[in-house]
């Protein structure tokens, strides 16, 4: 099998690229990301639901645009009638609905730090106060005309998903805008 | 005019001082001190040139009003004209320059305008247009061509620099429960209670300190109120202006990031640009002090009155030595206490005859006394002053300022914005904001109200009402009343001159006299509107916040009419200007459009290609050897795709899932072909057209399984087809169980072609001899794998017309599957092809792309009407029948040769007939290139009625743009290999 190629590996420097000192966002890439997509026809959902329940031990049904975080694994509901599973995949009986894998459609940036809901704010127009945007929530957006999904994983950290021809043009401006908090790039 | 910095006064730190260079000089300042304050603290009068008349102009306010003192900051590429110097912070190193002068603003020669004034009356811009009389008389405008280059280089203010701006700017959004605007005293009680129950507010001030007017009281302590504010938990947004308010109670403010930094981190943007959503939104915006019109009423040294107490208890500057306060209110003389104890010697003048005040024994008051002219040219040397009741005999009162309270004009800008217009409330002599119907509330001096304790009330009103209308509670709630002075204001807004022309200014910043008014008004300009665009009163940066209301009551008078009856022009955003730099954000240089890259590009680069933009996406266009143009660069990579093998990436082409039991149908609803029996692992060409039986799009769909399509769309119109499936799907046909998902970036494609690419593929796959033309034949599908095991995605199919193949693979392993397929094909001598060369080998071919199928053509035009199915219907099969649509001299797709092979086309070109080139002729080429194939140029198109009306004649090729013609032929189509010999090989 060949190597992944991350899309933004020609400019994804690792260090720390402070500002006045200070530190204040954590970017890293997950290079080996996998979305399986999983979309229910309408009158499948709760079949698909209890699918969800017994593979992946879901407890209570995902609202939309909400998520729950297991710890190798995460199940997103994108849309009323769309799931993203992040990390790994499930078999889904085509009598229920579709599979679709979609690992390579999209750059996911983790973005960590005391600054991250802050730095988002300089390009998403998305309500991220805590009370508004709680954990385990997702929004789709755009960050300069491309469209982007959103997870929210802690208080100060997020998942961004760009698409990847995007990627490294978001990338760039992602931190262009960071610099002025301090960063640093990860390894994953 | 003559101004001293006070000891003992003030909020400027003195312990640091901060040197600075005005007009090429240097003086120094204090960390606190305005631009302005600082001008004033050397005792510099004259600041700037007036607009038309090149006048001598001083400050003459504190803050965003400021008429007089706009200045340049910064040299070369940052600098900033009109810079209003009242709210430029200092700092040290800053460089300001006097504009609008030459050598400069002590000095101007342009001030001869000002003896020539009478030329240059409102609207001679327009009198001028009409030609210079009698020599053009209704000859129109040709004279202005050459007086307009004058008439700009001796009018204007600053000259923007000519160099790309060098700073960053972004913008950035933000949400909170309540927005205050304004840090005021009604301000701050507003969010002080908000917060208080537990409302998440934003404050905005646009000033550097809290306080708002405040800031003009001796005790007042900034920063103190600051920590109070932030300690409570409200987020302060100092130095950022709320420039406009818009639908759901969204605000536009800009911060000033580093407009204040000497040596600011380039890390940072200059400004801020915050786009704020908040549920509600109270305007604390303040009001501003007017002036009155009278002759000679701008000489350096007019000031507002206010503006003189801000700069003593702010700045620590007394403004003057011997000060005439002019006013027709009650609110000049706590200011005038203060300046007369701070040593200057104040007369006030007060337009009313009767005032219930305790008057302050040691200055002298004048009431019933009007200002009539200020005698001086560059400074102040007097005033003279008349009785109201008798302009005719007038005193001189030896002064070296005169400061100006023609009354208070609440700031309803933001408000207004919402095209919510205001009330005049005569009463005061103000507009005030009217009834508002959404989540906005107006409190303080922005309501017209006077007094500082009612100021608070309103603030906590103001409060109580946004927590009634959030539903936090239900209170009653009760505004004080507009106004709040013991004395009534006196309706002053001009004291006539008997001179002509007038001096007597109303827009400081444009030149407008009370003289422009009454001309607009005999010459017909009588509408509110008309005389702000014939006037340009209330057109320059300050967008009127001095002279709008002098303007109305001027007109007013003239038309016999109240001021509320002759109107109020529309306010609208901005506030107070915004830098375009500030509105592109980060949207600049290399991310001005968002960039779309392939999976393959850096592979691309690191192998020679120069790129081009195809929409957003860069895809190669050529990969030139050494020495080789772009001409040189594509025939050779033709000839070799032709001759062995060629590798181009096509991964921008769309890319969508069709998946679901009813997938089938959905494809064989929106093709014109039919695909109910596409057998799995076999794909087809398809055209789609739209509702009115046009060509959409064309492409290819592959059944992957039973229930699975993998569909390939044109580069162009890949977002438009997706979207198009999904409409389908939700509005028309809800029945059917289809998913459709863009693929288009988990798949990076590549095209194999020429005559050795089944060769080149079976050494990538790992079965070498997979394949074959029997288990690959033309528009077959192979689900493989490289040679490494990595998947892959193979379909035999041709935009070249030679043998060739697609391979797909995610687009994570697209350098792998690179690397793999170009080691195989340099074994063949095969190439690496851009753009340029896929275009001349599918005109070659004759086949079509967004150039051909541009939203103007049938599928017979484009020559494919046989894959119209007459068994099936399809989206647009009905409305393709139209007759108008079938007419025979329809155009058609064809092909064209010159006559002279030699001679070469541009796409574009008209094709006329020989003896009738004219208009759109008779049809169109829209591709062109070499073929390296025929030897010549060549180029397909449009004719009308096809190639058997045209066929052995000799038109024209039309190419008006570049003023050429050429003589061509029409051919067929397709030029090679028209039986497909090499393709099925």
């Amino acid at each position: 099998m060949l190597n992944r190629n991350s899309a933004i590996k020609e400019n994804y420097k690792i260090g720390k690229y402070p500002f006045e000192d200070k530190i204040e966002i954590v970017f890293s890439e997950n290079h080996n990301l996998v979305i399986q997509q999983i979309a229910a026809w309408p009158d499948e959902i709760s079949n698909v639901e209890k699918l969800f329940s017994d593979e992946l031990g879901v407890k209570q049904n995902i609202d939309f645009n909400r998520g729950e975080i297991f710890k190798k694994n995460s199940l997103w509901r994108m849309e009323p009638l769309k799931w993203w599973l992040i990390g790994s995949t499930i078999n889904l009986p085509e009598n229920i609905g579709t599979s679709l894998e979609l690992s390579h459609a999209f750059t996911s940036i983790m973005i960590n730090g005391e600054k991250s809901e802050i730095l988002l704010n300089r390009h998403l127009p998305l309500d991220l106060r805590l009370d508004n945007f709680p954990i385990n929530s997702s929004a789709s957006s755009a960050i300069h005309h491309v469209s982007v999904k959103l997870f929210r994983h802690n208080k100060n950290e997020f998942k961004l998903f760009i698409p990847r021809g995007f990627a490294l043009s978001i990338w760039e401006i992602l931190l262009e805008s960071a610099s002025q908090f301090g960063y640093e790039i990860k390894d994953n | 005019m003559t101004s001293v910095r006070k000891e003992k006064y003030g909020k400027i730190n003195r312990d640091k001082v901060l040197g600075f260079t005005w007009d090429n000089k240097e003086y120094f300042g204090y960390e606190g001190d305005s631009l302005a304050s600082a001008l004033l603290a050397n005792n510099i009068k004259i600041v700037g040139r007036s607009f038309k008349y090149h006048r001598p102009r001083g400050v003459m306010s504190c803050g965003v009003e400021e008429s007089g003192a706009l200045v340049t900051i910064g040299s070369g590429s940052k600098a900033d004209p009109n810079v209003r110097a009242t709210t430029q912070e200092l700092y040290s190193g800053l460089i300001a320059k006097g504009q609008n002068a030459f050598p400069n603003v002590n000095y101007d020669f342009g001030g001869i305008n000002n003896y020539l004034s009478r030329f240059f009356a409102a609207g001679f811009y327009y009198k001028t247009f009409m030609g210079l009389p009698p020599f053009e008389w209704g000859k129109g405008t040709g004279i202005w061509m050459i007086f307009e280059k004058i008439i700009r280089k001796a009018a204007g203010m600053g000259k923007a620099s000519r160099e790309p701006d060098p700073d960053n700017y972004e913008h950035a959004n933000d949400f909170c429960d309540l927005l205050v605007v304004g840090s005021g005293p009604a301000g701050i009680a507003a969010a002080q209670e908000a917060v208080n129950k537990k409302l998440d507010v934003i404050l905005i001030e646009q000033d550097s300190l809290l306080g708002g007017n405040n800031l003009s009281e001796a005790e007042f302590d900034a920063s103190l109120l600051q920590n109070q504010l932030e300690s409570s938990g409200i987020r302060v947004m100092s130095r950022t202006t709320a420039f406009g308010v818009y639908d759901n109670t969204v605000v536009g403010a800009l911060e000033r990031v580093t407009d204040h930094i000497p040596n600011p981190n380039s890390k940072l943007p200059r400004q801020r640009f915050w786009t704020i959503r908040a549920k509600h939104i109270i305007l604390a915006s303040g009001a501003l002090e007017r002036h009155v019109a009278f002759n000679n009423n701008d000489i350096p040294g007019v000031m507002t009155v206010n503006a003189s107490r801000h700069y003593l208890n702010r700045y620590g500057i007394l403004t003057g030595n011997n000060i005439v306060i002019t006013t027709n209110n009650d609110s000049v003389y706590q200011t005038a206490l203060e300046l007369q104890e701070a040593g200057s010697k104040v007369t006030i003048l007060d337009s009313r005859k009767n005032i219930n005040l305790d008057l302050p024994k040691e200055i002298d008051v004048h009431l019933n006394t009007l200002p009539f002219s200020i005698n001086g040219r560059k400074k102040i040397e007097g005033l003279d002053v008349c009785k109201a009741t008798d302009k005719n005999n007038k005193n001189t009162i030896i002064c070296d300022q005169v400061l100006i309270s023609g009354g208070w004009s609440p700031i309803v800008n933001l408000v207004s914005h919402r095209g919510i217009k205001p009330i005049w409330n005569q009463e005061n002599l103000c507009f005030v904001p009217g009834d508002i119907k959404e989540n906005i509330t107006v409190v303080g001096s922005a309501k017209g109200i006077w007094n500082k304790n009612d100021c608070v009330k309103s603030g906590l009103v103001g409060a109580n009402e946004a927590m009634n209308t959030l539903g936090i509670h239900k209170k009653e709630i009760s505004f004080p009343s507009v106004g709040g002075w013991l004395n009534p204001i006196d309706t002053l807004f001009e004291v006539k001159s008997n001179k002509f022309p007038s001096k007597s200014f109303v827009d400081f910043q444009h030149d407008v006299t009370a003289e422009d008014v009454r001309l607009a008004h005999r010459e017909g300009f009588i509408s509110v509107e008309h005389l702000k665009r014939y006037t340009t009163l209330g057109m320059a940066n300050d967008q009127g916040k001095m002279g709008n209301i002098i303007g109305l009551s001027l007109m007013a008078e003239q038309l016999d009419k109240t001021i509320p009856e002759v109107g109020t022009t529309v306010f609208r955003p901005p506030y107070t200007p915004v830098p375009i730099g500030a509105l592109t954000g980060r949207n600049v240089g290399k991310h001005f459009r968002p960039l779309r890259v392939t999976p393959m590009h850096q592979w691309n680069i690191d192998h020679g290609a120069k790129m081009i933009e195809v929409g957003l996406y860069q895809r190669p266009w050529y990969y030139p050897k050494k020495n080789e143009t772009l001409s040189d660069s594509y025939i050779r990579e033709t000839t070799i795709v032709r001759k062995t093998v060629g590798i181009c990436d096509v991964t921008s082409l769309g890319k969508i899932a069709i998946q679901g039991p009813d997938a089938t149908e959905l494809v064989n609803r929106i093709y014109t072909n039919p695909f109910a029996k596409l057998p799995i692992g076999k794909a087809r060409y398809g055209i789609m057209l739209r509702d009115d039986g046009m060509v959409m799009d064309d492409g290819t769909s592959w059944r992957l399984g039973e229930n699975e399509y993998f569909m390939t769309t044109s580069t162009a119109a890949a977002a438009k087809v997706m979207s198009w499936l999904e409409e389908l799907l939700q509005t028309r046909w809800t029945d059917l169980k289809v998913n459709v998902t863009s693929v288009s970036e988990q798949w990076a494609g590549t095209s194999i072609a020429g005559p050795k690419s089944r060769d080149v593929l079976n050494e990538c796959v790992l079965d070498s001899n997979e394949i074959s033309n029997q288990n690959l034949p033309f528009m077959g599908v192979l689900q493989t794998k490289l040679k490494d095991g990595t998947p892959c995605r193979v379909v035999r199919i041709s935009f070249s017309g030679e043998l060739a193949y697609e391979m797909y693979i995610e687009s994570d392993y697209a350098h792998g599957m690179m690397d793999i397929l170009w080691e195989s094909a340099k074994k063949y001598d095969g190439c690496l092809y851009g753009l340029e060369a896929l275009g001349a080998l599918r005109v070659e071919k004759g086949h079509v792309t967004a150039a051909e199928l541009d939203g103007r053509v049938t599928i017979d035009d484009a020559g494919l009407g046989k894959m119209a199915s007459t068994k099936k219907s399809y989206i647009g099969s009905a409305m393709r029948k139209r007759g108008v649509l079938n007419a025979d001299d329809r155009e058609m797709l064809v092909g064209f040769f010159p006559i002279n092979e030699k001679e070469t086309f541009n796409a574009g070109t008209i094709v006329c007939e020989k003896n009738n080139i004219q208009g759109q002729g008779i049809g169109r080429i829209t591709s062109v290139t070499h073929s390296p194939e025929l030897g010549h140029w060549i180029g397909i198109g449009y004719v009308n009625g096809g190639l058997d009306s045209w066929k052995d004649v000799t038109l024209v090729g039309a190419d008006p743009v570049r003023n050429k013609q050429m003589e061509i032929k029409v051919v067929s189509p397709h030029m090679i290999d028209p039986e497909g010999k090499r393709m099925y090989a």
